[in-house]
């Protein structure tokens, strides 16, 4: 029976304690995920994206909250949880490389109790539509990096779970193994209703085409969760402008942060010049950061008005682009 | 049960791919062979030299050393194999957290690994003690050992070890990579403690005491009497001549229902403790 939540979180809480300090990797998570849904967690590196998973999939004890997966405690009923499970973590060359991609994938199938015969099934519909049909019986240790990324994805859907948890599956792969591993996930979904997909990625664009529902999450924090168009939609009143400019100090980025009417601004350097994305209350404010950019001695390349990105609600809600966030973390 | 089968079955499925599969069957049993062949020569060896220089208390205890090194050869593999699969499952072929996602038993699963090894190993027991008894004189005869006795006293010394390999796994499970030495450094130890190599009797007295608390000694003690028709006479001077076979049956047995109190809840109490501190997929990296 289909539960009214595939996930719920009330104030999820998790730290960790080190001899130096106490980290809050989550501060008081609410969640709440329908059956069907694929939805989206977004954040930079340490944000808690890979905590919350960790936490989902019964991996690791929260601190404090509650959490249910297909309407089973993760803490209580962690058993049950994982019989409606299955994860797939990117970047990373996991697998046995002695055994061949078709006995890794079987190997999993039998942990999970299913019949072999319906096993090595799935097992060749799954390869074939990932492109790796011609690589069952090659030895694991063989396969690259996106190669192997590919057979673990496999060995995600191979169970059928009720819940797939896909922690950045597209890191590493290339963009033709990243897309067809994004269409498939969609195909997956539409073909088995009340199936829910929980993704964490830090590619805006992946969670923009992809998700239904997206959680911008930053130091262990929701800090909004909607649908990617909701999310735009809450900075149409606002004035999105991209700008190329000769690079520019720190120091213009403060001068520009005190003009009242700028909402945000973030900065992506390049080489001989910076990319800036500036949100604005409204157009007439322009011409000020414009004098800014004279005052600091920075020259303007070329300037764009455009349509808010998820990109942009990320800086509106956390202050900085996630680039930034990774440079620092 | 059923879970713990299937993770078993799997388990033992992969640690025999695993275990088997690095090299080609010929070369992998002479390998099989030679590890446990080598040590039983090297003690020969030792004991030989140590006869003639004249500190030999008079009885031959080649049989006793012979039959202590190959046998303990099983107990070192067993000992290792399920930190060690916690280990290669967690670090290098990061696979750990996926089999504890599954509904599967982690138990299971490791039991399984241990008697892969266990199991591809075992061989080689036998047929260097038939070595030892066609070349080197060991007195070892099919007519003269006693059956039962090493059936019984082969699996509940294998459940003891299993146990205790349990308990190492889940030592390894909240510790990082260098708990790889940990199965090393216990099996190391308990060459010493358990009389494989020379009786207690040789030992410190505090030494001693704690020889007879380990169960793997009784373990050594049965396997020679089952083997070997004069291991109990006095004259070999062992420090358990004295006790009789049916009680160190009820020792080995007792020891068996103690290990698996002891190591079943401290396996939970480890798995707990890994999940409370993140560490089922930690990894070190060095």
């Amino acid at each position: 029976m289909q539960p009214e939540y595939a996930i719920r979180t009330v104030n999820l809480q998790r730290t960790y304690k080190t001899k130096e300090r106490v980290l809050k990797a989550l501060d008081g998570v609410d969640l709440a995920v329908r059956p069907g849904e694929l939805f989206g967690f977004l954040g930079p590196n340490g944000a808690g994206k890979t905590t919350t998973i960790k936490i989902l999939t019964t991996l690791l004890l929260p601190s404090g909250g509650t959490a249910e997966v297909w309407g089973f405690d993760v803490l209580h009923e962690a058993d049950a949880v994982r019989r409606h499970i299955n994860m797939v973590s990117g970047g990373e060359s996991s697998g046995y490389g002695l055994l061949t991609v078709r006995e890794n994938l079987w190997m999993f199938t039998q942990f999970h109790g299913m019949d072999s015969k319906l096993a090595n099934k799935r097992i060749d519909e799954l390869l074939e539509v990932m492109g790796l049909a011609d690589r069952a019986k090659t030895r694991v240790s063989f396969l690259s990096t996106g190669l192997r990324q590919k057979m673990n994805y496999i060995r995600g859907l191979l169970t059928d779970p009720d819940v797939l948890f896909l922690d950045e599956p597209t890191l590493g792969l290339d963009v033709e193994a990243a897309r067809t591993l994004r269409t498939y996930t969609r195909h997956w979904l539409d073909t088995n209703p009340g199936k829910t997909v929980v993704l964490t990625t830090h590619y805006m664009q992946e969670a923009d085409e992809l998700c239904d529902r997206v959680a911008i999450i930053s130091g262990g924090t929701i800090l909004a969760c909607d649908t990617p168009t909701s999310l735009k939609y809450s900075l149409q009143q606002d004035v999105v402008f991209r700008l190329f400019t000769t690079p520019v100090a720190p120091a213009f980025l403060q001068a520009v942060e005190q003009i009242e009417g700028v909402q945000s601004i973030s900065q992506r350097s390049g080489d001989q010049r910076d990319e800036l994305s500036l949100i604005l209350r409204d157009d007439a404010i322009l011409p000020q950061v414009l004098s800014q950019l004279a005052t600091h001695n920075a020259g303007l390349l070329s300037l764009e008005k455009r349509q808010p990105t998820l990109e942009d609600v990320f800086v509106n809600l956390v202050g900085h682009s996630l680039s930034e966030s990774e440079t620092t973390a | 049960m059923q879970r713990f089968l299937q993770a078993f079955r799997v388990g033992a499925w992969l640690g025999w791919k695993t275990e088997s599969n690095w090299t080609n069957p010929l070369f992998y049993i002479l390998w099989s062979l030679l590890l446990p062949m080598s040590n039983g020569l090297i003690m020969t060896m030792m004991l030989r030299v140590l006869q003639r220089t004249g500190n030999s208390s008079g009885a031959d205890l080649l049989p006793y050393v012979f039959i202590g090194t190959v046998v303990y050869s099983i107990v070192a593999l067993l000992l290792d194999s399920m930190a060690w699969a916690v280990l290669e499952d967690r670090e290098r072929m990061g696979m750990l957290k996926y089999i504890a996602i599954t509904p599967s038993s982690m138990y299971g699963y490791l039991w399984g690994r241990g008697f892969a090894k266990v199991s591809i190993n075992f061989l080689a027991v036998p047929l260097t003690l038939t070595f030892g008894a066609l070349v080197l004189d060991i007195p070892i005869r099919l007519s003269t050992i006693n059956w039962p006795l090493l059936l019984v006293v082969v699996v509940l010394g294998l459940l003891i070890v299993t146990f205790a390999a349990q308990i190492l796994a889940g030592v390894t499970l909240m510790i990082a990579r260098h708990a790889g030495f940990v199965g090393q450094a216990v099996s190391g130890a308990l060459y010493l403690f358990t009389g494989a190599l020379f009786p207690i009797t040789v030992l410190p007295n505090w030494m001693q005491v704690i020889a007879r608390a380990v169960p793997l000694t009784y373990w050594l003690e049965g396997m020679r009497r089952a083997l070997w028709v004069d291991a109990q006479n006095p004259v070999y001077n062992t420090g358990l001549n004295q006790l009789s076979t049916t009680n160190l049956l009820l020792i080995l047995l007792a020891s068996a229902v103690a290990m698996a109190v002891i190591s079943i809840p401290l396996q939970r109490r480890a798995e707990h403790r890994a999940k409370e501190k993140g560490l089922l997929d930690m990894n070190t990296a060095y």
